[in-house]
């Protein structure tokens, strides 16, 4: 499946780009967490703290990805 | 609900809760202030998933207004670089009295900063720093390998 992936934050800094397009095998947001600290080595061992969302609202860790999703890491927020 | 990157307004925000039936209004506003866990801060500079952010910011309302009788509730955040003294974040309620009207102003502001993908990086004499992810902070191994410096 194809995802849209963007990065926020200190998590952009670290990826070095703010949005990409990536091919997925498929699964749950935490089978997407270990895919994606392979695939951007600077993320692994950081993302313990780090939310996901799936198409602009936060997901829980079994939820299933779709084909077409956008995924956004969210590093904890510092609103206020 | 609104994310945006010009000067936010009270009286803006005040005006989206205002109705006949409240006779209570409450404010926040979050303003950017001068130091940070004991660092100078000159300047604080916001960004954000607007499009998520906003869609937070209502579900946060909707939720508010669910749970207190008669509430009603806005915000609007800011974006790009503040100064000191500059208001990041406002935050208005209205209900038909004033406990209602605090309580449902203290959750949307608690709750605007526990869920709302907004950042900031405080700017200093002492450089430049994400504000609340410690496992960002760079590390000499880290350094040695990516090429950047900060």
């Amino acid at each position: 499946m194809t995802l849209t992936v963007l990065y926020f934050a200190a998590v952009r800094d670290l990826v070095g780009v703010s949005e990409e397009r990536l091919e997925f095998g498929g699964g749950t947001i935490s089978d997407f967490a270990a895919f994606i600290a392979e695939k951007h080595e600077p993320l692994k061992g950081r993302l313990a703290s780090v939310r996901f969302a799936r198409n602009e609202s936060f997901a829980t860790n079994d939820e299933r990805l779709e084909d077409g999703d956008t995924i956004a890491l969210i590093p904890p927020v510092a609103g206020g | 609900m609104d994310v945006r990157e010009t000067p936010l307004s009270v009286d803006e925000t005040l005006a989206t809760v205002r109705r006949p039936g409240a006779g209570g209004l409450a404010v926040f506003v979050g303003v950017v202030r001068d130091e940070s866990a004991g660092r100078v801060v000159t300047k604080l500079e916001y960004s954000a998933y607007a499009s998520m952010a906003k869609k937070e910011m209502e579900r946060i309302a909707d939720e508010i207004e669910r749970e207190i009788e008669g509430a009603r509730v806005a915000a609007m955040h800011r974006v790009g670089m503040l100064e000191v003294g500059d208001a990041a974040v406002i935050c208005a309620a209205s209900a038909p009295h004033r406990a209602e009207a605090f309580q449902a102003c203290r959750l949307l502001i608690d709750r605007i900063k526990e869920r709302v993908p907004v950042w900031k990086r405080e700017i200093g004499p002492d450089g430049i720093e994400w504000v609340g992810w410690e496992d960002a902070r760079c590390t000499p191994d880290h350094h040695d390998h990516k090429g950047h410096h900060h």
